[in-house]
């Protein structure tokens, strides 16, 4: 089997399930086109060109047509998802009254959300996933042109039908006309006859009991304590036909849903494509609203292997930076060489920025517009990412090495073009063979042809050949002076208000800044403490 | 009397609940459908569904035929929709499930027989209520039930009518104080805390009892996993500031004797039911926690219209109508009382 794009749980690493949680969909059809959402590898760029160019057209018509376009939502709210009845179709069963309800409301809310569609001139913007007609639907299931809803077998369905319930009525008129005459001549027998055609004997009346006992013209019906109760015997051999009518009209109606039904298997294929097609618009609409509420553009392709994000996002800590009133400080950062190092201190948002480009490419790559001022990148026959915590209870093995199978993974798959995205690497080792380590992989990986971007707190790799340097700006442009006084009133917390997020391309020789000392000044560690360990850095960055 | 004049104009969506089986709801739903086709009304009909019945049970239980006529609106589960003796053209398949399927709104295409089994929330009966007058019903009739397994309550219909009679007992006197005690509940004031809206939503979220104190903070009792011993639970729960006791389910005497053997807090505490019909605590049993103090509100007051009656019980005895009327009038005074079999006669 082909190694997977992304795996599943780099897709969380990258916290795609948040971007993905916030499409809304208005029809189930949409969930199911959005679940099946697949990137886009290199073949495939006309085709991503393709659905850039429809979220364009989208994007366009929400800004011009609102309303309309949240209508079309709306609409798409009362598609239902009949699958079950369209494997029915399929199979040649016979379809329920209701289910062929069902299909007449589905056909004619696809009718709406066509002329819906034609209004927005949706063929000639978006070009493509127009619905295709189902009046032939509509008007199988509304015989009457009726324009109403409501479904029941019409008796203008068969002539038989309309004969047998013509049969029926008359015979309810007969009944009726045959039960009043029969009343008012029971009436005129002195019989205290109901106009319903009951009678109730008192017990204590005798007399009457006795008369009404011998009259074949009535039929016991039921006894309370008080009274029995007859009624007018009807016509039996009225009763007779009725019954066997009934039986017939039933006969009948089954044989008009199965001709109905397979009447609708020769439309079922324009059915299910215009289900299809459904899906396809909600999503596209869905991607335009993401688009606009959170700023997107479209991503440049291009065939270097250059990647180049002006003003990136990272979405989830941007909102959730937002709830609490703080703004994200956006990231440039260029992929020029086969290796980017991030360095920085500790709380800089080295871990944010890499995870900013891995969810940046993949978006762009799943077909998404994204929050960025811009994204030009190639299309990356894999996407790679180590963050976060690799113990693996089962296979025993420790942190380092967790990561280890990781990063073998996808250095197997050298004759790719991937994205390689490490986190702090060798973090779990002693620095001794954590930075030797890291450089040899760094060496090997600047000979791919892989995009590689490393996050790291050792010095000295980056004079590894192949490689570009940022530095996450951090407190370097702050007088600690300053803030000093601030931060032992209000605590740590307000360091972050301080830190840099920013990301600043360096020489490759520049030296990693050594925050840990200057935040440990900051917070008050003893002079003393900080004096020495400044002097056994050797002096080197210090003051 | 005519039942019909009682909520003509006022009331449009209307419950029926029996005390009992064979009580005459079914007489009573019947003669009101009759009365309104009489006077070319639209009738919408569906009923209160039992909850968490598993469908063998549902489909056994006996189902009683409701005669309708042409053009009535039926809201009913798509099984018996399919069972039922009209035929109906099909005006909606809701999103509300029952054990019997999906809930059909229908329109009857002749005079006949229906079986109707509606949703069991209070929000889909409402709903599904609603619907059927925007499709053109002048009146909502809903079969409701007094009965602890159903969530749903005829609460939550505009009005109610409750339906008595001879199979309750033998005893004539013992059916109308039954019946009288159960319309004095239907009496209860509605809780009028400020903030009951959002307490009562929190207590159906967590199905559990909610206990609130007097500075308005809510402690959901999570340990209480049945009614039966809900009562001790609660009770050691209960503190001198307790102030309010919801209760998202059924009341059963053993809860509130334990509750007032436990602590001696429960006369500063006041209860908070459902509804009338969610509470199964025996006549002399309710007179004596009146008497020591015990306060009862619920959530949803019912307006209780009529009572109706029926004098025969399907045993062969019987009561006098006219004094089986008037002996319960003489106890739930200003309500009207109607023998809906002795209107049928004198028609």
């Amino acid at each position: 089997m082909k190694a997977p794009y992304l795996t599943k749980k780099n897709f969380e690493d990258l916290d795609l399930n948040f971007i993905f949680d916030r499409l809304t969909l208005s029809s189930p059809y949409g969930e199911a086109a959005k679940r099946s959402m697949k990137p886009f590898l290199k073949a495939d760029q006309p085709e991503l060109s393709k659905i850039y160019d429809q979220n364009e057209a989208t994007l366009d018509l929400l800004d011009r047509q609102r309303a309309a376009i949240l209508l079309l939502k709306e609409q798409m709210k009362d598609v239902k998802q009949l699958e079950v009845t369209f494997d029915r179709i399929a199979e040649g069963e016979t379809l329920s009254i209701t289910e062929l309800f069902e299909v007449k409301q589905l056909s004619m809310v696809m009718e709406r959300i066509r002329a819906q569609l034609n209004g927005l001139h949706w063929e000639r913007t978006v070009k493509d996933h127009m619905l295709a007609s189902t009046e032939a639907v509509t008007h199988l299931l509304d015989p009457e042109n009726s324009g109403v809803g409501a479904f029941y077998i019409y008796s203008a369905y068969s002539k038989r039908l309309t004969e047998i319930r013509k049969a029926l009525d008359a015979i309810t008129v007969t009944a009726k006309r045959q039960l009043n005459a029969a009343i008012e001549q029971l009436k005129s027998e002195d019989y205290p006859i109901l106009s319903n055609g009951e009678l109730r004997v008192s017990v204590r009346d005798q007399a009457l009991m006795t008369r009404v006992k011998a009259d074949a013209r009535f039929d016991y019906k039921s006894e309370v304590p008080m009274y029995r109760l007859f009624v007018v015997k009807g016509d039996e051999a009225l009763k007779h036909q009725k019954s066997l009518l009934l039986l017939e009209e039933e006969d009948e109606e089954l044989e008009v849903r199965s001709k109905l039904t397979e009447t609708l298997k020769t439309h079922l294929s324009v059915l299910m494509a215009n289900t299809k097609r459904i899906g396809e618009i909600d999503l596209l609409i869905a991607k335009a609203q993401f688009s606009k509420a959170f700023s997107c553009v479209r991503p440049t392709l291009t065939e270097s292997p250059l990647v180049v994000i002006d003003a990136g996002r990272h979405l989830k800590v941007a909102t959730s930076l937002e709830r609490s009133g703080k703004k994200f400080t956006a990231i440039n950062v260029s992929l020029k060489k086969p290796v980017t190092l991030i360095t920085g201190a500790n709380m800089g948002g080295k871990t944010v920025s890499l995870k900013l480009i891995g969810q940046l490419v993949t978006l762009a790559q799943y077909g998404f517009f994204v929050p960025c001022q811009a994204l030009t990148l190639p299309l990356f026959d894999f996407v790679f990412v180590s963050v976060g915590d690799f113990q693996s209870i089962d296979m025993g093995l420790s942190t380092f090495g967790g990561e280890i199978v990781e990063i073998e993974q996808a250095l197997k798959r050298q004759h790719e073009f991937g994205l390689i995205l490490i986190d702090e690497l060798a973090r779990g080792t002693n620095p001794l063979e954590g930075f030797a380590i890291s450089k040899a992989l760094i060496e090997h990986l600047s000979r791919l042809k892989s995009r590689a971007v490393i996050t790291t707190h050792f010095d000295g790799l980056t004079e590894v050949e192949g490689t570009s340097h940022y530095q996450v700006n951090g407190l370097s442009n702050i007088d600690l002076e300053l803030i000093r006084d601030k931060i032992e009133a209000e605590g740590a917390a307000l360091l972050h208000e301080y830190m840099d997020y920013k990301l600043s391309e360096v020489s490759s020789l520049k030296e990693i800044p050594k925050e840990a000392l200057r935040i440990s000044e900051l917070m008050g560690l003893e002079q003393a403490i900080v004096n020495r360990a400044k002097e056994i850095m050797g002096g080197s960055n210090g003051k | 009397m005519d039942l019909l004049n009682l909520f003509e104009n006022e009331y449009r969506v209307i419950s029926i609940v029996g005390m009992a089986k064979n009580a005459g709801k079914t007489v009573t739903l019947n003669h009101l459908i009759d009365d309104m086709a009489y006077r070319g009304l639209c009738v919408g009909l569906t009923s209160i569904g039992r909850d968490g019945e598993r469908q063998d049970i549902v489909t056994k239980t006996d189902k009683p035929m409701i005669f309708i006529r042409k053009h009535s609106i039926v809201a009913t589960a798509e099984m018996l929709f399919n069972l039922s003796e009209v035929k109906m053209a099909v005006l909606e398949v809701t999103a509300h499930h029952t054990a019997m399927g999906r809930v059909i709104i229908g329109r009857a295409l002749s005079d006949g027989f229906v079986q109707v089994g509606g949703p069991s929330t209070n929000a889909a009966i409402r709903n599904v209520s609603e619907k059927m007058m925007a499709y053109g019903a002048d009146y909502v009739l809903v079969d409701g039930a007094l009965d602890r397994t159903s969530s749903a309550s005829p609460a939550i219909t505009d009005a109610c009518i409750l339906s008595t009679g001879a199979a309750l007992s033998r005893d004539m006197m013992k059916t109308v104080s039954q019946t009288a005690y159960r319309a004095s509940l239907f009496n209860l004031k509605a809780s009028e805390e400020p903030c009951i809206d959002s307490l009562w939503e929190q207590a159906e979220t967590v199905r559990r009892p909610i206990l609130v104190d007097d500075m308005g903070n809510a402690v959901p009792l999570m340990d209480v996993v049945t009614a039966l011993s809900a009562g001790r639970i609660i009770a050691e729960a209960i503190e001198p500031h307790t102030r309010l006791l919801i209760i998202p389910g059924a009341l059963v005497t053993q809860t509130v004797m334990d509750v007032i053997q436990t602590t001696s807090h429960f006369k500063n505490l006041t209860w908070v039911i459902g509804d009338a019909t969610k509470i199964f605590i025996e006549q002399k049993d309710w007179l004596y926690l009146m008497r020591i103090g015990v306060h009862i509100t619920v959530r949803h007051a019912i307006k209780l219209l009529a009572i109706t009656v029926n004098p025969y019980a399907p045993a062969g005895y019987y009561y006098d109508s006219q004094i089986f009327r008037e002996a319960l009038l003489q106890k739930v005074k200003g309500l009207p009382i109607i023998d809906v079999l002795a209107c049928c006669e004198e028609d």
